[in-house]
């Protein structure tokens, strides 16, 4: 005996469930369906305004101008059903995925834990139905007729006969039949599944190929399945599309501290710990801002997380507004036996951030930082600085730049330099404010340093010091 | 004062126009008036292996004193930059050959040059050479060119104030004591002024795919990449380089008016001139189109063709098109010829149109004008179906290396352009396309730019935003890339890559030159338009169906005129089917207009044209017409223009007639007024014609509310303005489809239903509409039907016309393979499915069969059929020889709505109940008027209808306002929506098939309109679900 339990919009579910707020506008989750955007997932704002999954997307924005759209992801939506699935692996061990929107729990193995199978179904459908997300729910004898009832949205119930009448009752668009078997049958007039059940199994082949055989006799039980049954992750990891892009860390503190409860939650169920996290704030233009928070000690709570983020908010501007934060943990340790793992691996990491600690206390916590360079073609734009600890990434064929770089460009006399190299000629970066129109010279001062110094608006200015 | 030392000469030779594509932010012409503007003594457009830009500039630079040079420039990885400059014609010819060779090795848009290419076939090119010093073994490439190139090779050195200009001065400067090889020094120009780096970089970033937001780097450095000002470049190279751009310039001889287009001189028997042999063809012609004697007005009239004809020397090319037609007349391919050279006696006697000119007395203006110097018009259709034997033809007669397509410039339209730019400046594709599909560019009241700045201010402010709307204003109209163009072909005496280079289209087997039309015509060559008409596929099934029926030689020719029962159905809109007037909007005109004549459907035709419409001369004309309102002339001049239109211009010609009689412009000057009209909307050149157009009115007395009217109506009839001449030759075939629909409507059905897709209505309307004329369908059968629809002889005394529908009509069949199938079906028929696979058909061919109820003859229903027909031989699967023996199994017949329903999935179509007859009990359309009863309603009553939604169309001409065209049982309605109601209900207004719709009709004129004032969405009731009985259970 197999409960199924179809969960139709996981993945929107999901999102609601972490940012309660981003189901006050109409949402949907929309994929590219043989070259067309169509909707998939929706809420029920959305819905008001004639949103259906299965509309295309251009016609969804027409009929509803405030929809909130978002690219759908199975593998999101995969990463959902995991989590709903260790969860449930505390009340039933044998536990079967349909990625990305289904799950089935084998209820036989349960009877003698809960009681027989009525106890057994009602706890776990009860348990089901806490989750916060929507479940369609069927019984069957395998866990194959159980996901076509599931997914059908048949009534539930636990008598084999009359689930051998939903199953028949079932419509053969419905049945889980490959898309030509359905044609066929469709053309030859029939519309339910119990007519194809009805006819001989040497005639379904015969007409329909075996694999429709195959398919219908496992249905029935004639032919069994073969099962890769659920073995819960060894690591955590969630993330949080954002409905609206939060500029400031303030704003994502909320979304957060949900996520640390969601870590929360895994690390008791598991009976595990850890002592670093990473949070990840992806942005649209710029790199994800990437922030390890180490605990002292491994632990589990999410608010000692999340303290200890907050402390370290300030030091980290945010480059851009943030459109999504994902939070990994990796290494889960034993709860017991955590103690053991504090050397090792993690000690040069470890070690590194001490120093960047003991740095930020001594010149303050803008003051330390990782160079990193882009191919932006203007001086002082291409130089950027990274949060502190970050590997800086090799440019090709650069041109000559000084090690030093002056910010701002000080005010300097010509009569102070003698030009060596140039002009090198920057008059560029119309598309933001930061439009610059200057001549560039190496030149030496009376010392013999070379010095990167240009000309803008009638006036020199130096902009560094080579090496 | 200026003194020795100041540069004074220098000749850009290295610029690449916006026809490098995505390279270059400047038009040729843009380089070359801006090259002149600052003095230089010459300029070389050299885009990358083309010369797709050189006749714009080098039409720019005819009206300057600057020297236009042609060349290209070839990118090698191994040896960096090559441009190749022609000082010759012949030299010329070797480029374009080289050209033509690069890119007939690549797919279309690419070419494929090594450096061995440059050792041959190039003797009298110049070749400047730009290393790339990153490259090893220089010396040794750069002795193998001077061994073979000599004194005509130089190398070229280019400065854009890059970090690493001094190495590569140092590099140049080696390398040039080590081959003693003279330096020129160029501009490497790809804008014309500091003005377009933004676009340039945009350019760029879409190249890349990517935007400059997310790389940066993508952008320019600077704007050193303009054309700079002399003195700019005298800071900038050594004098020496700079003096030798101007020595080769010097020796670059060859100018584009050096081009002479010669025609191919087979169609010219031996011992006669061309204009002999086209006076002896016209003369032969005039005695087959006038058998009772030629008039001597037609006599007169063609001797003056000819004579106009015999001062530009345009005989081969009228001689080539009456070789065309005669080879196509041979075939028995129906063809028709257009333009304003086509409705010349000269053409009626060449058989190249049935126009009779005495129909249409005043097309002569535009026939060929010397003082324009524009080459004749003629375009040819052909039947759709047949077009590709005529081009097969051409190949075939003069060859691929003389006969290729001319191309067409794709430029970047407004949707393009608004997010090719928007990507460019790091807007996702998501954002983008919520703007845009927000934005109405018809909207004439409110321009594309307020709308976004009214409905997203935040955008609108934004820096990104600004540059968004300003830059997709800048990115329409330049060229993405060259594309065919749909039928004009070039055909050259000799190799036609000595003239223009070709290349590959996108189509196999097909090649294009690099030139489109508007360089033909600046050049003065000539192209033959070959193009494909869908009606005259129709109309050649038609008369083949009469003629055979009748035993008759009917032609399109001899097709009784001026046929009075063809007018009065012509007058009651029914003209489904009918060429060019089966539009809605040409169909509201119909009982408005009432076309009594031949000219009356020339009118027609041009009039619902969006030209005339936004120039608002629709209703003044309508009320002259019908006497409602007087017609006056300003003066006699006007009157002369616009009296066989009632005072109201309709015609692209009476624009420009009037622009020459009222404002006095030159016939060069009208010449550009209509080249300008012709690509209004794409730039701002007709705005340029404003002033003089109105003060040249106002100077010969005509009133300003005048002058400013007509300024309107040109600017109104843009590209959408339709030259008479066009006009009459498809109000003829316009005449001729309507007088078989009014005298053989079983023929003319199946020639259109035969000749689909074509035309503006489904199968399914077409038959629709059959049916209401009184023509019978029976269902397609294997057994029964031929592959076309096929008009069955009459049985007994019946007066009822039948047609068997054609197996064409099955959606998922295979062509070749049921005709073979028919070819050996006896007599008997085929009496099993076995034997339909023996003949050929596949599972996939007879699974459609069985779908669409067209093996009733052997299975019996579909349901039945299609189970029998998808059942695996036993040879297939052995496993179930078992089951071999066991009967067919009988399974239950379909319910009519099943019926209905497959039909339409398999024919798109049904011959039997229309569902809204199924329907029509239901309590949801209660009430519901049919369409047949709207026209007995009176005016302004409210009243309800349901009808499947057959067409949502919303013109551009007036804004807010959506045609729906219902389908019911009895016919189809015109429902119009206004926005406000459109926005109510936007969910049924925009997703419904089955629309239930409550409103006010309005009958005018026989018109018939319902106002929608409320809609609901009743497609659930498609579904049938409560018609249809369960089985089985």
């Amino acid at each position: 005996m197999w409960l199924y339990c179809h969960f139709p919009q996981l993945l929107l579910d999901n999102r609601v469930r972490l940012q309660p707020e981003s189901n006050t506008l109409p949402l949907a989750f929309y994929q590219l369906q043989s070259s067309q955007s169509v909707i998939v997932q929706c809420n029920a704002l959305a819905l008001e305004c004639g949103v259906r999954p299965q509309l295309q997307t251009v016609m969804a924005i027409s009929l509803c101008e405030q929809l909130q759209l978002m690219e759908y992801s199975s593998e999101r939506e995969e990463q959902a059903l995991q989590q709903l699935a260790s969860y449930l692996y505390q009340w039933a061990a044998k536990l079967v995925l349909y990625p990305p929107q289904g799950l089935a729990i084998e209820l036989n193995s349960l009877e003698q834990l809960y009681g027989g199978r009525n106890g057994a179904f009602n706890v776990l459908s009860q348990k089901v139905q806490e989750l916060p997300v929507t479940s369609q729910l069927a019984v069957a004898d395998n866990s194959l007729a159980a996901q076509l009832l599931a997914e059908f949205g048949s009534p539930v119930s636990l008598l084999a006969e009359k689930q051998a009448n939903l199953l028949a009752e079932l419509p053969i668009q419905n049945a889980g039949l490959s898309l030509k078997a359905q044609k066929h049958s469709k053309a030859a007039g029939f519309r339910l599944l119990g007519e194809l059940m009805q006819l001989p199994g040497g005639e379904v082949g015969r007409q329909l190929g075996l694999e429709t055989l195959l398919h219908l006799e496992q249905l029935q039980g004639l032919k069994q399945q073969s099962h890769h049954f659920f073995m819960p992750p060894e690591s955590f990891q969630q993330s949080l599309d954002l409905v609206t892009e939060i500029p400031h860390w303030q704003g994502l503190l909320f979304p957060l501290k949900r996520l640390f409860g969601e870590l929360e939650n895994f690390l008791y169920q598991r009976q595990k710990v850890v002592q670093q996290v990473k949070v990840e704030l992806q942005h649209r233009n710029e790199p994800p801002s990437v922030v390890p928070v180490a605990l002292a000690e491994p632990g589990w709570r999410g608010s000692n997380f999340l303290s200890l983020l907050q402390l370290k908010m300030e030091s980290i501007p945010l480059p851009e507004p943030v459109i999504e934060i994902r939070l990994v943990a990796n290494e889960l340790l034993r709860a017991e036996q955590h103690n053991e793992q504090f050397f090792g691996a993690q000690q040069h990491r470890h070690e590194t951030l001490q120093l960047i600690s003991r740095l930020q206390a001594k010149l303050g916590k803008n003051a330390v930082f990782s160079p990193a360079v882009n191919d932006d073609p203007r001086p002082g734009y291409s130089e950027v600085a990274r949060p502190p600890g970050e590997k800086p990434h090799a440019v090709l064929n650069a041109p000559k730049r000084p090690l030093w770089m002056l910010r701002p460009a000080q005010v300097t006399s010509i009569d102070l330099w003698q030009l060596q190299h140039g002009p090198e000629r920057k008059h560029c970066g119309w598309w933001d404010a930061g439009e610059v129109a200057r001549d560039y010279w190496i030149a030496k001062d009376k010392f013999g340093r070379l010095g990167w110094i240009y000309f803008e608006s009638d006036q020199w200015y130096l902009q560094g010091w080579f090496s | 004062m200026s003194s020795p030392s100041v540069l004074n000469k220098f000749a850009e030779l290295h610029s690449l126009s916006h026809y490098s594509f995505l390279q270059s932010a400047a038009a040729p012409e843009d380089l070359v008036i801006r090259a002149d503007e600052l003095g230089y003594t010459a300029i070389a457009i050299t885009d990358e292996c083309s010369v797709a830009g050189i006749v714009k500039a080098y039409q720019a630079s005819k009206e300057r004193r600057i020297k236009f040079i042609v060349g290209s420039e070839f990118r090698l990885p191994e040896l960096g930059t090559i441009i190749l400059l022609a000082p010759t014609r012949e030299a010329y010819a070797q480029l374009c050959k080289k050209i033509t060779l690069f890119r007939s090795r690549s797919e279309k848009g690419h070419y494929q040059a090594s450096i061995d290419d440059f050792f041959n076939g190039l003797s009298l090119c110049f070749l400047l050479w730009q290393p790339d010093f990153r490259q090893a073994q220089l010396i040794a490439i750069g002795e193998k060119l001077k061994s073979v190139w000599k004194q005509r090779l130089w190398l070229l050195y280019e400065r854009h104030y890059q970090a690493d200009d001094e190495k590569n001065f140092h590099a140049m400067t080696e390398l040039q004591r080590a081959l003693k090889v003279k330096v020129t020094c160029a501009g490497g120009a790809r804008m014309a002024t500091t003005e377009q780096q933004p676009l340039y970089d945009i350019l760029n970033a879409i190249a890349q795919g990517s935007s400059l937001a997310e790389q940066p780097g993508l952008a320019s450095n600077n704007a050193e990449h303009r054309l700079r000002s002399l003195s700019e470049l005298q800071q900038c190279y050594p004098e020496k380089w700079l003096a030798e751009s101007v020595a080769i310039a010097d020796q670059c001889q060859f100018c584009l008016s050096e081009l002479r287009y010669e025609y191919p001189a087979e169609l010219v028997p031996d011992g006669m001139s061309a204009a002999e042999h086209l006076k002896q063809l016209t003369e032969d012609g005039a005695r087959w189109r006038y058998p009772e004697g030629v008039p001597p007005s037609v006599k007169a009239l063609y001797l003056k063709e000819l004579s106009l004809i015999k001062e530009q020397s345009y005989e081969p090319f009228f001689l080539t098109i009456h070789d065309l037609v005669r080879f196509a007349r041979k075939q028995g391919i129906l063809f028709q010829g257009r333009g304003s050279a086509a409705n010349s006696v000269v053409c009626y006697c060449l058989g190249i149109t049935a126009v009779n000119p005495a129909q249409i007395q005043v097309l002569f203006e535009r026939f060929i004008s010397k003082e324009r110097n524009e080459p004749p018009d003629i375009d040819v259709d052909f039947e759709h179906e047949r077009r590709e034997e005529i081009i097969q033809y051409i190949y075939r007669k003069y060859g691929r290396q003389r006969a290729a397509l001319a191309a067409t410039v794709i430029t970047y339209r407004f949707k393009s352009a608004f997010r090719d730019v928007g990507k460019a400046l790091g807007f996702s594709e998501q954002q983008l396309q919520y703007y845009r599909s927000h934005l109405d560019t018809r909207d004439k009241e409110q321009s594309w730019q307020q709308q976004l700045a009214q409905q997203h201010p935040e955008v609108a402010n934004s820096v990104r935003g600004r540059h968004l709307l300003h830059f997709t204003e800048q990115l329409m109209g330049t060229p993405r890339h060259l594309s065919q163009h749909v039928g004009g072909f070039v055909i050259a005496a000799d190799d036609l890559s000595r003239l223009v280079p070709v290349e590959n289209a996108s189509m196999t087997e097909r090649t294009v030159i690099q030139w489109d039309k508007t360089d033909l015509e600046s050049l003065g060559l000539l192209k033959v338009d070959v193009l494909a008409l869908g009606m005259l596929t129709a109309l050649r099934k038609m008369l083949a169906l009469i003629n055979s029926r009748y035993d008759q030689q009917l032609t399109i020719a001899t097709i009784p005129q001026e046929d009075s029962r063809v007018y009065q159905q012509l007058q009651t809109a029914d003209s489904m089917g009918i060429f060019q007037i089966e539009s809605r909007a040409q169909m509201n005109m119909l009982p408005r207009l009432k076309p009594r004549t031949f000219y009356d459907l020339v009118i027609q035709i041009a009039i619902v044209r969006p030209g005339p419409i936004q120039g608002d001369m629709v209703h003044p004309f309508l009320r002259r017409r019908a006497g409602l309102e007087a017609v006056d002339y300003p003066s006699d001049e006007v009157k002369s223009v616009l009296e066989r239109t009632l005072g109201v211009p309709i015609f692209q010609e009476q624009v420009i007639k009037l622009a020459m009689v009222a404002a006095g412009f030159s016939g060069g000057e009208a010449d550009q007024l209509r080249r300008a009209m012709a690509s209004w909307g794409q730039n701002g050149h007709l705005t340029r014609f404003e002033d003089k157009l109105i003060n040249g009115m106002l100077a010969r007395g005509y009133k300003q509310e005048f002058a400013e009217r007509l300024f309107k109506q040109i600017c109104g009839f843009g590209q959408y303005g339709f030259p008479e001449s066009h006009s009459a030759s498809f109000a003829n075939l316009a005449y001729v489809s309507s007088w078989f629909k009014t005298y053989h409507p079983a023929a003319f059905y199946v020639g259109l239903l035969n000749s689909l897709p074509m035309g503006f209505y489904s199968a399914s309307q077409l038959v629709q509409d059959a049916q209401r004329h009184g023509v019978e369908f029976l269902s397609a059968d294997i057994n029964l039907s031929h592959w076309d629809y096929h008009w069955l002889p009459k049985e007994g005394t019946s007066s009822v016309e039948t047609v068997r529908m054609g197996l064409r009509q099955i959606q998922g069949v295979s062509e070749t393979r049921i005709i073979q199938a028919l070819n050996e079906r006896r007599e008997k028929g085929f009496t099993s499915i076995h034997e339909l696979r023996q003949s050929g058909l596949r599972d996939s061919d007879i699974s459609a069969l069985a779908r669409a109820d067209a093996l009733q003859s052997i299975a019996g229903h579909r349901h039945q059929a299609h189970w029998q027909s998808i059942s695996i031989s036993d040879q297939q699967m052995p496993l179930f020889a078992n089951v071999k023996d066991q009967p067919a199994r009988e399974l239950p017949a379909p319910h009519e709505s099943e019926n209905i329903k497959a039909d339409y999935e398999s024919t798109g179509l049904t011959l039997g109940r229309h569902p809204l007859a199924l329907l029509r009990n239901s309590p949801e359309l209660k009430n519901c008027v049919m369409a047949k009863d709207l026209i007995t309603c009176r005016s302004g009553q409210v009243l309800t209808l349901a009808g499947l939604v057959t067409c949502r169309q919303r013109p551009g001409t007036r804004s807010g306002v959506t045609f729906l065209t219902l389908e019911d049982e009895s016919g189809n309605s015109n429902v119009v929506v206004w926005a406000h109601t459109a926005r109510q209900f936007r969910q049924c207004f925009l997703t419904s098939n089955l629309l239930w719709v409550k409103g006010i009709v309005e009958i005018h004129e026989g018109v018939v309109h319902v106002i929608a004032g409320r809609l609901k969405d009743l497609s659930s009731l498609l579904s049938f679900s409560r018609l249809e009985s369960r089985r089985f259970h």
